[in-house]
């Protein structure tokens, strides 16, 4: 749910706008949470978290008036309003100098987030099932360009498929991975 | 199916912040319209990432790359979790990884995006589980007992069917494939792909076009190009039927484009479904209803060998 800004019944009802069934409502969620992420990550936002909290509270604010009459996917009006909100960022009053002791992350600091990281993703990779390792591993591992061309037909040939869908594979692997490494170290920070 | 190499190549520029504003307004309605196009995105972006790290990028497109995604935080938290992704899994011998025996398997596949990862410390349920199952057994067991009937049922009536009938999995097992391989990018070798093109059987006056499989090798894709007398702009389907009217497989999703000879809607199948026979290719277009209106009809014969 966004914040506790927004009334519990608008969440519920801004779920059932994305789809009837809840399961594949908080599927889309998810999925309109990512892209609205991407988007303003790719617009070079400082803060794209904050800016896909506000679009999300906006849309939740209004859907019980906005879901009565809109037609068509809800994931263009979520984009709609995230243009509206990126608009309004490039016009926000432009920030002061910073203070000169501003904290900076030494390099001590950074070494123990990579090595949290790297924890994380120790215990991310071991919830993988042997094979989804294997193909991971195989998929992702540095060789030369011929050669990984070669290793990744092959692949696709043991798993019974095509290479397009083997790549579609390793991105979903790759992705659950990442987000699993992203809850750990939220968790343990 | 659309033109894949334009389509990566037009990601791959909007990525790199060479779009116009408005090209990249159009490409942004797709991401947010199309989850697999989203998906396509992710994957071109990964694959950025990717030749960056080794190197093999061209040198406009480094300079593009680095302006874009090592000056913006954001942007640098991306590339520190597939930096550290890499790393760990470069520190891994193929020892360390167990090299299984591969088999296609479901799990493998991630069906939501909810399932598993769970850190362990959100695992809550558990421990409150454990602690009616001390306190209160009889009642525990009911409840499992009463869980367990029901999941039998419900696996029952979910399964049950498609385990009655190998066929109906099959075909399900295929047009997945389909459809993974007509909506998102395929990089597939260009001489492992034959083009088909076929006329509507009314205006081929009985003729049929020939597939000689003999000369394929077995990983062979046939791209059909299905010549249409009008594009519209709404998603076709194309049903594939075999010589006896029974219907085998369909790939829906798939749009019309224009080309050299007229507009025509492409696909992708791979030339180990197709066995040696005629066939028909049923193609309809999505009506207001939900439903699908019948448009055209194709036909050819696939051969073992030159006849």
């Amino acid at each position: 749910m966004p914040t506790d800004q927004t009334p519990p019944e608008n969440f519920e009802l801004l779920l059932s706008w994305l789809a009837a069934d809840r399961d594949q409502a908080g599927e889309k969620y998810e999925q309109i949470r990512r892209n609205l992420l991407d988007y303003f990550r790719r617009r070079e936002v400082l803060d794209p978290p904050r800016l896909t909290d506000e679009v999300i509270l906006r849309v939740t604010q209004k859907v019980n008036h906005v879901a009565k009459d809109f037609v068509g996917d809800p994931s263009a009006y979520f984009l709609a309003v995230a243009r509206k909100v990126l608009a309004e960022w490039w016009r926000r009053p432009i920030e002061t100098d910073l203070p000169e002791n501003i904290p900076v992350l030494s390099v001590s600091e950074t070494g123990a987030r990579k090595e949290l990281m790297l924890q994380s993703l120790e215990q991310c990779w071991a919830r993988l099932a042997p094979q989804e390792q294997t193909i991971v591993y195989r998929y992702c591992v540095e060789t030369p360009s011929m050669k990984l061309a070669r290793d990744r037909e092959l692949l696709a040939s043991e798993l019974e498929m095509s290479l397009n869908a083997l790549r579609v594979m390793a991105h979903r692997l790759k992705k659950r991975l990442k987000s699993c490494i992203e809850r750990l170290m939220k968790n343990k920070s | 199916m659309r033109d894949f190499k334009d389509q990566q190549n037009k990601i791959r520029q909007f990525l790199l912040g060479q779009l116009t504003e408005s090209e990249s307004a159009v490409i942004e309605d797709r991401i947010f319209g199309e989850a697999d196009f989203a998906e396509e995105v992710q994957i071109i972006e990964d694959e950025l990432i990717a030749e960056y790290r080794a190197g093999s990028m061209r040198a406009d497109d480094r300079a593009l790359f680095e302006a874009r995604y090592c000056r913006n935080s954001a942007h640098r938290v991306t590339l520190e979790v597939e930096e550290a992704l890499n790393e760990f899994i470069q520190s891994k011998s193929e020892a360390d990884v167990k090299l299984t025996g591969l088999k296609p398997s479901p799990a493998s596949q991630p069906s939501t995006r909810f399932e598993s990862m769970t850190p362990a410390g959100e695992r809550r349920e558990e421990a409150w589980f454990w602690s009616i199952f001390r306190t209160r057994r009889a009642l525990a067991f009911a409840v499992l007992l009463i869980g367990l009937c029901l999941s039998i049922f419900v696996a029952w009536l979910l399964f049950g069917q498609t385990r009655h009938n190998p066929l109906q999995a099959r075909r399900q097992d295929i047009e997945a494939e389909l459809a993974r391989l007509n909506t998102t990018s395929a990089v597939l070798a260009a001489n492992r792909v034959w083009t088909v093109a076929l006329q509507p059987s009314e205006r081929n006056r009985g003729a049929m076009a020939r597939i000689e499989a003999g000369k394929a090798t077995p990983d062979a894709f046939i791209e059909f190009r299905l010549n249409l007398t009008q594009a519209r702009p709404e998603k076709y389907r194309a049903v594939f039927v075999d010589d006896r009217q029974n219907e085998l497989f369909s790939v829906g999703n798939l749009i019309a484009q224009n080309s050299r000879v007229g507009p025509e809607v492409q696909l992708l199948v791979p030339l180990k479904y197709l066995n040696p026979g005629d066939y028909q290719i049923i193609l309809s277009v999505t009506n207001k209803n939900g439903g699908n209106d019948e448009i055209n009809s194709y036909a050819f014969r696939v051969l073992e060998s030159r006849e």
